[in-house]
Parts: C-alpha cells; sequence; structure tokens
C-alpha cells in the first residue's frame, strides 16, 4: 500500500500525446504544488480531456513524463493512480446506474483500505452524504437520480476516494443555477481543506472568478499558466479565442466591458 | 433488520429441507399416491441441480459482472472430458476426475478471461460463441481419443454403490448423486452469495456498469474481471464433471448452443441479477421441460394460456384496488400478494368457464374452414421449447429483473422497496422546491 502523505507534487515534463497523425497534447510541462486551485480552459479540440486522461493514466503519454509526490506515474494503470491519490469526474456523468446511492460511494474506499470493515465505510460514507446533504437518497438507485444529483454523487464519490488532487471535467456543464452554487461551495470548502483542483470548464465567468491559477491550452499546445488576469491579457490567448470563428464564447467574453467589469 | 434477516434464514433452511427430503417423501408420509416421486423425479432434479449450478454460476458471470458469455456449457464439457479421458487413459476415479475437471475449467476460464479483457457485450458473446462451437467440433473430430459423437463413456459416481454402514445403496440408486449434486449446488450457491455479497460482488458490479469509472475509483479492474470468469468457470466445471459421472456417458452434443440458451433462458427466468433465483429457476425450468414432454388435451392447454393471460389482464386492477383498500406502508407484500392470488382465482374460473366453449367454438370453425378435425391432443414434448422461448423474450421486454428475483425481492425485503418508495417521493419534493427557486 501507499504510505499516507500530505504532500501535492504533480510534474509534467514535455508530455506529448499523438493519435495517429493528430497532436493532441504536445510539449505540455507544468507543476502543481500544494492545494491549488486551477482552472484548465481552451477552446474546443483543445486536448484538455486528452491531457486529463494523461495524467489519470486512461492514456499513456506518447513522449514526456508525469512524476507524482517522486514517483514516476506515466505507463501505470488508472487505478493505480487513483489509489495514489489522483481522482477525476467525466464529461459525462457516469455513475454506477444499477447500484445505490451509498454502495457507489462505498466502492472508492473499499477499494482504496483491503481491512476497511463495512461499518466503518458505511459511517464515512454517511459523513460525505450528510455534507452533500444527500442523505434522503441513500437507499436509491443511481439511476433514479437526475443529472444534478448524478453530478453530485461523483463528487460525493472523489470524497470516498479521498484523493490529492482532483481533476473536475466541467463540473458546471448543464446544471442549474442553484447547484452550480453547491458545486461551487465544494469546490472551495475540499480546496479548503487542501486538496488540489484541477477544473475544466467551458463557463468563463466561472473559472475566472474560481480559480486562482489558468492553464489554456491551443491545439495541444500550454499557450498561457498564471494568474487569471495576467492570462485575460495575454496575447496568445486573445488570439486563441478570436482565431476560431467557429467558437461560441470567447470575443464577447473578452469585451472591454467585460475587463472593466472585472 | 435482524427478525428479517431471521426470517429469509428460516425460509432458506425450509427450502433446503424440503429438497433433501424428496427422496424420502413416501417414508414420511405413507398415505401419498404412489407414483408422484420416483427414481425419474429424481432423476430430474439431479440433471435440475447440475443446470441450478450453471444458471447461477452465469448469473455470477453475466448479472454481477456483465460479461455476456456463451461459454459456459463449453466450460462445463471442459470438466466432463477432462475427468472422463483421465479416467480412460490414466484410470483415474470420480473424485480426482471432478476436481481435475474443476481445475482444468478454471484454467480454460483463466485463458478466456484474459483474452476477452478489451471485449464488450457483443463481441465477447461472438468470441465466446466461437470458442464453445470450437470446443465441440475438436472432441468431435478427435474421434480417435474421445470416441466423437458415439460418446465417451465415464465411470458412475459410485461405482461399487456406496455402504453407509446401516444401508447400502446400489450403483444405480438415485439417493447418493441427488444428495452430492444437491450438495455440491448448495456448496457453490454459499461460496458464490458470499463472494457477491462481499466487496468483491460490489467491484463486479461496478464493472458491469462502467469500468473506466471503476478503474478511477481505484478498482483493480483486470484482476476482478479474470477473476470471475475464473471462479465461474470452476464451478461449470464442477457441474459438468460431476454430471459426466451421474450419465455415465458424455458427447459433445451435450454442449451445444441450444443448451447453453436453455441455461441463459433459466437465469433470466429466475432473475440474472440474483444467484439463488436463477438457480431456482433452473429447477423449475429444467422441471417444466420434463414434465411437458407429455400429450395434453387442446382443452387444458387453452386453460392454461387463458389463465396466463388472463391474470397478466387482471393483475394490475386487482393491485390498484388492493392498495386502495389497504394501508400500503403496515403491509408491506401483503397488497401484492393478496392481488395476485386475486387475479389468479379469477383467471381460473374465467378459463374454466371460457375454455371448453372456446375450443369447442375453434374446432368448429377450423372443421367449417378446412374440412379437417383439430386433434383433440397436443404433443407438448415438441412445443416445449417454444413455450420457454416466448416466456424467455416476454420476460425480456417486460420484467429484466426475471420473475423470481422481484418476488423474493418483495417479500425477503421489502423494506428496500418502501424505503426508495418513499424517499423518491421526498426527492420530488425537493425537485419541485428546487424548481420554484
Amino acid at each position: 500500500m501507499i504510505p499516507p502523505t500530505d504532500q501535492i507534487h504533480l510534474e509534467l515534463r514535455k508530455v506529448s500525446k499523438h493519435f495517429g497523425g493528430l497532436q493532441a497534447s504536445s510539449n505540455v510541462s507544468f507543476e502543481i504544488n500544494g492545494p491549488e486551485l486551477i482552472g484548465l480552459i481552451g477552446p474546443n479540440g483543445a486536448g484538455k480531456t486528452t491531457l486529463t486522461n494523461l495524467i489519470d493514466g486512461a492514456l499513456s503519454p506518447s513522449s514526456g513524463t508525469i512524476y507524482f509526490n517522486g514517483e514516476r506515474i506515466d505507463g501505470m494503470k488508472p487505478y493505480q493512480i487513483a489509489r495514489r491519490g489522483i481522482g477525476r469526474t467525466f464529461q459525462v456523468t457516469r455513475s454506477f446506474r444499477r447500484m445505490t446511492v451509498l454502495e457507489n460511494l462505498m466502492v472508492p474506499h473499499l477499494a482504496l483500505h483491503a481491512t476497511a470493515s463495512h461499518k466503518e465505510v458505511a459511517r464515512k460514507a454517511w459523513e460525505v452524504l450528510e455534507f452533500l446533504t444527500f442523505e434522503h437518497l441513500a437507499n436509491d438507485y443511481a439511476r433514479s437520480l437526475s443529472g444534478g444529483q448524478q453530478k453530485l454523487l461523483e463528487l460525493a464519490r472523489l470524497l470516498m476516494l479521498d484523493p490529492k488532487i482532483i481533476i473536475l471535467d466541467e463540473p458546471f456543464a448543464g446544471v442549474h443555477p442553484k447547484l452550480m452554487e453547491t458545486i461551487y461551495d465544494y469546490i472551495t470548502t475540499v480546496n479548503g481543506q487542501g486538496k488540489a483542483f484541477i477544473i475544466i470548464s467551458h463557463d468563463m465567468d466561472t473559472i475566472f472568478t474560481l480559480s486562482r491559477r489558468l492553464l489554456v491550452l491551443n491545439f495541444g499546445e500550454l499557450i498561457a499558466d498564471g494568474e487569471p488576469d495576467t492570462v485575460r491579457k495575454n496575447p496568445a490567448v486573445i488570439e486563441a479565442y478570436l482565431g476560431s470563428e467557429d467558437e461560441q464564447f470567447g470575443p464577447a467574453r473578452y469585451h472591454p466591458q467585460e475587463e472593466a467589469h472585472a | 433488520m435482524k427478525k428479517r434477516t431471521l426470517f429469509i434464514r428460516a425460509v432458506g433452511l425450509l427450502v433446503v429441507l424440503l429438497f433433501a427430503l424428496i427422496p424420502f417423501a413416501y417414508d414420511i408420509i405413507p398415505s401419498l399416491p404412489a407414483g408422484y416421486i420416483n427414481d425419474y423425479t429424481l432423476h430430474v432434479l439431479i440433471i435440475g441441480f447440475y443446470f441450478a449450478m450453471l444458471a447461477s454460476s452465469w448469473a455470477l458471470l453475466m448479472g454481477y459482472g456483465g460479461q455476456f458469455s456463451f461459454g459456459h456449457m463449453a466450460f462445463a464439457g471442459i470438466g466432463a472430458y477432462t475427468t472422463g479421458l483421465l479416467g480412460r487413459y490414466l484410470g483415474t476415479g470420480p473424485i480426482t476426475g471432478i476436481i481435475a475437471g474443476m481445475l482444468m475449467a478454471g484454467l480454460f476460464g483463466l485463458i478466456i478471461g484474459m483474452l476477452v479483457l478489451r471485449l464488450r457485450s457483443t463481441y465477447l458473446a461472438l468470441f465466446t460463441i466461437a470458442f464453445a462451437e470450437i470446443l465441440r467440433l475438436i472432441i468431435s473430430a478427435e474421434k480417435d481419443y474421445t470416441e466423437g459423437l458415439n460418446g465417451l463413456p465415464v465411470v458412475s459416481l459410485f461405482p461399487n454403490g456406496l455402504n453407509l454402514g446401516f444401508y447400502n445403496f446400489d450403483p444405480i440408486d438415485k439417493i447418493p448423486p441427488y444428495f452430492v449434486m444437491f450438495g455440491l449446488l448448495l456448496l457453490t450457491l454459499g461460496l458464490m452469495s458470499w463472494l457477491a455479497a462481499s466487496r468483491y460482488g460490489l467491484f463486479l458490479r461496478t464493472i458491469r456498469e462502467d469500468e473506466e469509472a471503476a478503474a478511477a475509483m481505484g478498482v483493480d479492474v483486470v484482476r476482478y474481471k479474470v477473476l470471475v470468469f475464473v471462479i465461474t468457470s470452476m464451478v461449470a466445471g464442477l457441474a459438468g464433471a460431476t454430471r459426466a459421472h451421474y450419465v455415465s456417458v458424455i458427447a459433445p452434443n451435450d454442449m451445444i448452443l441450444l443448451w447453453m440458451s436453455l441455461v441463459i433462458t433459466m437465469a433470466v427466468l429466475g432473475g440474472i441479477e440474483s444467484l439463488v433465483a436463477s438457480a431456482l429457476g433452473a429447477v423449475i425450468v429444467f422441471s417444466a421441460l420434463e414434465y411437458l414432454r407429455a400429450d395434453f388435451s387442446l382443452v387444458t392447454v387453452t386453460g392454461v394460456a387463458l389463465v396466463l393471460l388472463l391474470m397478466l389482464l387482471f393483475y394490475q386492477g386487482a393491485r390498484l384496488a388492493a392498495r386502495r383498500l389497504l394501508d400500503m406502508s403496515q403491509l408491506k407484500g401483503l397488497p401484492n400478494l393478496l392481488a395476485g392470488l386475486a387475479s389468479l382465482a379469477l383467471a381460473i374460473i374465467a378459463a374454466l368457464l371460457v375454455a371448453p366453449p372456446l375450443t369447442t367454438a375453434v374446432s368448429y370453425a377450423w372443421y367449417d374452414l378446412t374440412g379437417a378435425l383439430l386433434p383433440d391432443t397436443i404433443d407438448m414434448s415438441a412445443w416445449r421449447l417454444v413455450v420457454f422461448g416466448v416466456l424467455l423474450m416476454l420476460t425480456l421486454r417486460f420484467y429484466q429483473n426475471g420473475l423470481l428475483y422481484p418476488l423474493l425481492q418483495y417479500f425477503f425485503r421489502p423494506g428496500n422497496l418502501r424505503d426508495t418508495v418513499a424517499k423518491r417521493d421526498a426527492a420530488g419534493q425537493l425537485t419541485e422546491a428546487e424548481a420554484g427557486l
């Protein structure tokens, strides 16, 4: 088993991934030190999901290395990386539909702790359910939950995994405002408890207010890395968003009026 | 909670006891009319138990692990031919042979499990069909070693009978193999149920639901997937090898796809998400198949068909009425039970009234139309597979949880259902409140 540690250090060194002729990630290098709150943005097809898949082991890089807390993790299997403390959600919610909410929550804890008793796991699951005000749904099948509730379930499951870095793929997509607030609070609270976040989002307003550091990808390359305000003014970023005409957001978001508002 | 567990155990024990006492029915109730329980009954049940082992292990593989395999019968065949060939060429006895058969099936399960790791649903099904057919064809073709389609003779389970001290069983006596097969069924069912209830069962279900999500939650998908193939193949091998020694001759036709489809039918009708339900389904379906090998009068067949049809029609109405009249939350499964019984009684009365004139009318109409008489009886042995085929289709369409599993759930775990319904109502209100915001 992996010894418990509070340390968080993720380092990507010149990570590249290509699918045939398509360069989905090229020479991406960055580090995460401590409980940072990072937004990962970029136009459609910029390679955001590919990058998260590379970090969580669903894909292995064509070249480059990834270190987590001093250990090389590229080439490891997803479950091994999950056990070392990197948890993720998916762009499309992926709950275990024909299992109850409680069972959904028990899975990661039991997978990580070979000797955990059922009682201990159930107690921890109830704590998480209370944290997300979800107790009344404990015995419901996940498939009977609404879309928003399934999102919350995924977040709850992540808490049970108790990772050090949490990757959220589009947590705000298709979510009504009330739930958005809940998820926002979840992120800030859990981040305050010492967990790092990487959040992919198309919701520019939210991601700019929420994150304290932004990574911007375009055509698989990391074109900017810094505080939101600096990134906003970065010409390469503006170019990336203005450059593609079929982008549904972008130009409007960077209108001077918005700048003044911020 | 405690009370319910006790109740479930008591009922389970009662069912086990009932099956254990069947061979001694005439010793216990001497007044029982002759001919109900004989060697044929025991034979049907022994083979029924064999299919119960196959159906329940397939339910673990498919219902829990989500691995749609057509190869289960082939693993049973591997068990059977391992012990058969070992006995023929090395002279091993039944016990060594059965253990070897089980291990060999497990080894093949390991290989197949590793080969199909990346295959999903349809591709897995096709792969396992190919595997099963190839194995069957190899055994048929290598007739110098396996006797091919002529069948390979295998020593009987108890070649010299069984001497228990107080009683001496003949080699052909059905009681010793009955208890061997029943014991093995209980053993494997117990072990598999324990596994399914443990964290292993939980992980298996996550694999069924979503492999990538399971891996992202730290579940070692590969390990558990291979393991479920090994375990279920071993159970199938054990069943196949034991049956081989019971029937004394094995042939490649024991593992044709028709039998595999039958195993699937048994598990689906019982309920693939429950090992016990699929085992019960197997015993019931196999017995029904055997006892349908007879001529039935046209009126009886019409009547039974009417009863089934009318019950379906009456049930929903009766259930609504029962729920209106009785307080659901207090009585748990009772309204549904009453509704079931009421609709059954109504259906039987209606069928008794309607079936004879209907049959007569149809017969006359048939005569008028074609000038030929309808036969008085129908040979169901030709039609029984059709009946079960139709039942399978209806179950898959309307009751994907199977026919027995919901019943078991209803009477043994009514709390689960009630909680969920009540809590879903609460959740509904919550969503409404949120919608108002």
